[in-house]
């Protein structure tokens, strides 16, 4: 068993900053689990806590069935790929990948049969003689994996391990290492900064923000139901479009006021709006580029730029002064300066209270 | 001759005279003595003892007891001068020889002559370099050995030295990016494997091997400084702390004056999070508008705002070298006077 889990986890770091605000999150074993969210929002200082590089200030943090707050990060069983991995220059592949169980003192023969089984998993046993110096960055990169696997950690660790590597190489990467985690079949914690990567490798992501986590759940979730404004904004490119909207009530039908157009709610949202109290409200509506529709009696918005990708056509737009992004039929031509008009799926948007920003239907 | 071997020696001497005599480190510490209730206490010293042989304070009179051919400790015995110069004889160490590995310790110390130094170095072969920096790993006694075999390991080409039983010391001239990548390396290696109480400090770049002393002496001031700022990190690179070590010798009135009126003058960026938030990024990115607005995730277009609002209210457009440097400062002296 090695799930991993976090009590209230507060981090305060000697110099009195305060990085990490009472978190509590649960780690299944064998999940591959993304913290994502901007810089500084705490993602390495949590993933230090769990290593045991960074005191918990407090809280309770556990590995499987033990609390590890004061257990040495060599005795926690876990491993650690970091973005500045670095190989020793001087050893070959197989030396590099063995030198950590050297300091453990394991016996040649562990070490050989650890070794050769993480340099099969990753298809690096022609590389086994070589120096650094004579790997590609993807073959360093899975080497400096191959260093983390040797240990058989319960969980591994990473940090932005793919942040060095150029736009191609980290698509291949990602790829690989959706594949080593099914492989290996254990936990993974894995932080990025990069929404894309979260959303295609985690089975759970956690989205933190300012010390803070915001929501837990699975990429397709977090994508259809943010919890919140954040949420909403940071997954998803282009990002979610937000228009200020009133709620009103009319025959029984609950509708959303945008740009003096009225967009009907379904039965479901109105429901809640209603029992919430919203009705006669100002609200922040969300909605995704991709799910709006052309319709002339929708929302005008004048083009300002058209993005063609083939398969699909962005338009950025303003409507009266505020920007919105929506997706269009690629054969559909638009020109700039024109006027389009367009409405959002209704059971597709979100609302958010203006104040607390937390999206009132979920 | 170690310092077991002195000690040793010494409480054989203090306990067949009857004079009071002390054994101290160089600043006066008792180390040793005679008349127990003096232990760990301090005697006086004048202030200037370098190139004496032997020097009077008060009603002791001393003489260097010198280890590896350097002056280390002091003995010093009340009243009979000639005793004192019998006894130290007992503490000549006949068998130092300068090894490779000493001369490169007494360097670092400080402890070599210039003449000696040229001499030694031919016999050494040592070649000369572009420039040396000092890098010293911090670890608890017990661990001295297994951080000794990494750095074997990872620094294969330096010298290391065991400065003393909690540091060892490497003079590389590595090019910054691999020494921080094997710093990395050192450190992750040593606190996952070994144990987390691992410091790395990288001293400053001297251009020649003799001033390697001054690399650790800069090594010595950002310690003084990160334990005044509590500051904890994984690799201290001389570096990164100039800037606070240049500002930390500034008068200190003349700084609060100073901040005082950067209070005044920036109260409007000083109080908004968001701005002072960009800012810091926006350096931390190299001033680089796209990296900063991907990493802190907000919009190009916000990000463009926020800059030009701080131009707004303090004339510093941050886009430009100049003015993020006079600004970068303005926020350091901040930061460092609310602690
Ligand atoms: N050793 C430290 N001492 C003081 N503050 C620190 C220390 N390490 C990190 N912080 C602060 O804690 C906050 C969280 O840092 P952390 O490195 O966890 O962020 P992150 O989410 O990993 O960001 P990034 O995407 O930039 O790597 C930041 O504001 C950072 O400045
Ligand atoms: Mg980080």
């Amino acid at each position: 068993m090695a799930n991993v889990k976090l009590e209230k986890i507060n981090k305060v770091y000697p110099n009195g900053f305060r990085a990490i605000e009472s978190i509590d999150l649960d780690i299944v074993d064998k999940e591959f689990m993304v913290l994502v969210g901007p810089s500084g929002c705490g993602k390495t200082t949590t993933l230090r806590m769990i290593a045991g590089l960074e005191e918990i200030t407090a809280g309770k943090m556990f590995i499987g069935d033990t609390q590890v707050n004061d257990i040495a990060p060599k005795d926690r069983d876990i491993a650690m790929v970091f973005q500045n991995y670095a190989l020793y220059p001087h050893m070959t592949v197989y030396d590099n990948m063995a030198f950590g169980l050297k300091l453990r003192k394991f016996s040649k023969k562990e070490i050989d049969e650890r070794v050769t089984h993480a340099a099969d998993i990753l298809g690096i046993e022609p590389l086994l003689s070589r120096k650094p110096k004579q790997l590609s960055g993807g073959q360093r990169q899975r080497v400096a994996l191959g260093r983390a696997i040797v240990r058989n950690p319960k969980v591994f660790l990473m940090d932005e391990p793919l942040s060095n590597l150029d736009a191609k190489l980290r698509v291949e990467m990602r790829a690989e290492l959706s594949k080593l985690h099914h492989d290996l079949d254990t936990t993974f914690v894995y932080v990025t900064h990069d929404q894309t990567e979260a959303m295609t490798m985690g089975t759970r992501i956690c989205i933190m923000y300012d010390g803070y986590i915001q929501q837990v759940d699975d990429p397709q979730t977090i994508y259809d139901s943010p919890k919140n404004k954040f949420v909403a904004e940071f997954i998803g490119s282009p990002q979610m479009n937000f228009m200020d909207a009133t709620l009103v009530e009319e025959n029984g039908k609950v509708y959303a006021k945008v740009y003096d157009r009225l967009l009907e709610l379904n039965e479901d949202k109105a429901n809640i709006v209603k029992e919430k109290n919203y009705i006669g409200k100002e609200v922040l509506l969300g909605a995704r580029p991709e799910h709006a529709v052309l319709d002339d009696d929708g929302i005008k918005a004048k083009v300002e730029v058209t993005e063609l990708l083939g398969s699909e056509t962005y338009v950025y737009s303003k409507a009266e002064g505020n920007a919105i992004v929506v997706r269009i039929d690629p054969d559909i031509k638009v020109d700039v300066d024109q006027e389009i008009s367009f409405k959002f799926r209704s059971e597709k948007v979100h609302l958010f209270d203006k104040e607390t920003e937390l999206n009132i239907c979920k | 001759m170690g310092l077991t071997q002195i000690k040793n020696i010494f409480s054989k001497i203090a306990s067949s005279i009857n004079n009071d005599i002390v054994l101290t480190d160089l600043n006066g510490v008792i180390i040793d003595c005679n008349r127990t209730e003096l232990n760990g206490s301090i005697v006086k010293i004048p202030e200037f003892i370098e190139g004496k042989e032997i020097f009077s304070e008060e009603n002791y009179d001393f003489i260097f007891i010198k280890q590896y051919n350097f002056p280390r400790y002091l003995l010093g015995i009340k009243d009979n001068i000639q005793m004192l110069n019998v006894v130290s004889l007992l503490f000549n160490d006949k068998n130092y020889k300068m090894t490779e590995a000493n001369f490169y310790r007494e360097l670092v110390l400080n402890n070599i002559k210039k003449e000696n130094y040229d001499e030694l170095k031919k016999e050494f072969k040592i070649e000369d370099r572009n420039y040396y920096r000092l890098i010293i790993a911090k670890v608890e006694n017990s661990e001295i050995k297994n951080a000794k075999y990494i750095i074997d390991n990872i620094f294969i080409f330096d010298k290391n030295i065991i400065l003393d039983s909690e540091s060892i010391a490497i003079i590389t001239s590595k090019p910054d990016v691999e020494i921080e990548n094997l710093c990395n390396m050192l450190f992750i290696e040593f606190s996952t494997d070994i144990s987390k109480n691992i410091k790395l400090l990288v001293g400053s770049k001297v251009d020649e091997l003799y001033d390697i002393n001054s690399s650790l002496k800069d090594i010595y001031n950002i310690l003084k400084l990160i334990e005044k700022f509590n500051i904890v990190k994984d690799i201290y690179f001389y570096e990164d702390f100039l800037i606070p070590l240049l500002i930390g010798s500034t008068r200190k009135d003349l700084l609060i004056q100073l901040n005082d009126e950067n209070n005044k003058k920036y109260d409007k960026i000083f109080k908004n999070k968001d701005l002072i938030y960009t800012a810091k990024n926006f350096f931390k990115n190299n001033l680089n508008i796209t990296e900063t607005s991907e990493k802190i995730f907000v919009h190009r277009n916000t990000l463009i705002y926020r800059i030009n609002k701080i131009k707004e209210i303090s004339g510093f457009d941050l886009k430009l070298f100049e003015d993020a440097m006079r600004f970068y400062i303005i926020l350091l002296i901040k930061d460092m006077d609310e602690k």
